[in-house]
């Protein structure tokens, strides 16, 4: 299982958060470059429609492939009180033909995205993982040379960490706490529950602009 | 009918002598392979380009000839940790090794169905017997037995809404779980030709797709051994559900190469020098061998652990098709 918040940022203070990244993870970015196809199973197979995401990392020299099943969140009056999505998530590396593998069990292309940017990995309490990206549409099948931003001028912000059924309570805690960190460009949420931009996104921005990030927010 | 425990015979004994004296007399010798043994210790085994080619540890058969190409040979990357160890009689310690590999089986014939029907886990006990005798075969070629080994193979089907339209899917969809690669999963569609190599999560993955589920998995177990370059795996197929369906498989690996093709002559020689020595030994069944075309699978010439699931899923079907031949028959 994993955690999960998101939230969106204004393309033209991307530079300041990726400063404030760089200063509260100590570690450098890793650009992004991601195809992701997602495919759902086709009208006969399986008793409920599955949905799978086949993750293409074209940053590599090489194109590696993953596999990636999301599953449901986790449910209850708990769970409606952390301000973090705990979500079932499992997945796999696989070698190049995975795409025509499940073709050929009967999944069909239900969608494909080109997200481009940088990930943050740092470790904390728990494993933390930021990523931001521009989420890109393909106009022609897997053109992703092609590929134009869906929200033009906003870029999406991620922050999961692996989890387990043991310790995500230890892990809410420690992306709960990162989070703060962020709040002054940009506020993060459950997926799904969109909050928009903040308002103090200017001003924290043009902070970590002038100052390389030293002041304190 | 053959014995448990039978003594090695006089044969096999030539043959333990002479692979001792190849050892000890290694490079000295005018064979080809012997010349080959004689290079810098530090050049052999590193690159499937000039491979080395250490001697056979036995002396051909007799009745060796060249157009002996019914069966098929692989090869597969090496664990390193094995060379390390200085397991290898005939290799030095410290090379990077390669491998080459064969996969066999010995289907059983109707005499032995008959019989085992009548008994409960007949099939097994049947398969055991077999084993240790292919087992003490192995050892009286001076195999070294290195412990046990298991592989996994399991068949999955689609879960349909209406089973009317149960053609449009893959007819064998195959799952492999492989003791040299224990973080790694195999699925094979034979008839759509692809292999998949994965992390082993992604069975879970499949389990929470709820769109194919296990049908049925065929165990493969018994024992690993080493035999100069060569390791050999021989083991009985354990059908989880049924004792029907029974069979040895004998897997072979020739350590320093990695090359299909570099590899191909050597393997035909271990493999007639394997024919010579199990036919004296009466055993009911057969080796025999199915060679996938790899180039199919889009698979290379530089062998690999998905050359040995493609393999697996077609000594399987191979298997399969000999019970239901046997089957058919008695009907």
């Amino acid at each position: 299982m994993e955690c999960v918040v998101q939230g969106i940022i204004e393309t033209q203070y991307v530079e300041a958060l990726e400063i404030l990244l760089q200063g509260l993870c100590g570690v450098n970015r890793e650009r992004l470059r991601v195809h992701e196809i997602c495919l759902k199973s086709g009208p006969n197979l399986g008793f409920v429609t599955s949905e799978v995401r086949l993750l293409c990392d074209l940053e590599q020299s090489e194109p590696t492939w993953t596999v990636k099943h999301v599953g449901g969140a986790m449910r209850g009056a708990g769970a409606e009180q952390i301000s973090v999505l705990v979500r079932s998530m499992v997945e796999s590396k696989a070698s190049k033909n995975v795409l025509r593998l499940f073709y050929s069990l009967g999944y069909k292309l239900d969608h494909e995205l080109l997200r481009v940017g940088f990930t943050f990995h740092f470790k904390r309490a728990a494993q933390i993982t930021v990523t931001v990206s521009s989420v890109n549409k393909m106009l022609k099948l897997h053109a992703t040379d092609e590929a134009v931003p869906v929200t033009p001028g906003i870029q999406m912000v991620e922050v999961t960490a692996p989890a387990t059924s043991e310790n995500y309570n230890e892990v809410v805690a420690s992306v709960s706490s990162f989070c703060e960190y962020l709040a002054p460009l940009l506020h993060l949420s459950k997926p799904g529950v969109s909050t928009g931009v903040v308002p103090t996104a200017a001003a924290a921005a043009a902070s970590l602009m002038s100052d390389g990030g030293g002041t304190t927010l | 009918m053959h014995k448990q425990s039978r003594s090695i015979d006089d044969d096999s004994l030539l043959n333990t002598k002479t692979f001792a004296r190849m050892v000890k007399d290694k490079g000295r010798g005018n064979s080809r392979s012997e010349k080959m043994s004689q290079a810098p210790r530090e050049t052999r085994g590193r690159t499937t380009r000039s491979p080395r080619i250490s001697p056979l540890p036995f002396q051909l058969p007799k009745a060796y000839g060249e157009g002996k190409k019914y069966w098929g040979y692989s090869a597969t990357a090496k664990r390193k940790e094995k060379k390390k160890k200085g397991e290898s009689l005939l290799c030095p310690p410290s090379t990077v090794t390669f491998s080459g590999g064969l996969s066999a089986l010995q289907s059983l014939p109707e005499e032995v169905d008959d019989n085992a029907s009548e008994m409960p886990n007949a099939g097994s006990t049947v398969n055991s017997q077999i084993l240790n005798e292919v087992s003490q075969c192995v050892e009286s070629i001076n195999g070294v037995k290195e412990g046990r080994w298991k592989a996994t193979l399991t068949f999955y089907k689609p879960m349909l809404r209406d089973q009317a339209l149960s053609a449009e899917f893959p007819r064998e969809f195959i799952g492999i779980s492989l003791p040299e690669q224990p973080n790694k999963y195999y699925f094979v569609l034979r008839f759509n030709k692809i292999v998949l190599e994965s992390d082993s999560s992604i069975q879970l993955i499949m389990e929470k797709l709820q769109s194919y589920k296990s049908r049925v998995a065929l165990n493969f177990e018994g024992f690993q051994y080493q035999l100069g370059d060569f390791q050999l795996r021989v083991g009985k197929v354990v059908p989880s559900h049924s004792e029907n369906l029974r069979g040895i498989v004998m897997e072979v690996e020739y350590l320093p190469i990695s090359s299909l093709e570099k590899s191909k002559q050597i393997m035909e020689e271990f493999f007639d020098i394997w024919q010579d020595a199990i036919s004296k030994r009466s055993l009911p069944g057969h080796f025999i061998h199915i060679e996938p075309n790899f180039s199919d699978y889009g698979l290379a010439d530089h062998y690999t652990s998905q050359h040995t699931a493609v393999q697996y899923t077609h000594v399987t079907s191979q298997l399969i098709a000999s019970v239901q031949a046997v089957q058919t028959g008695r009907n």
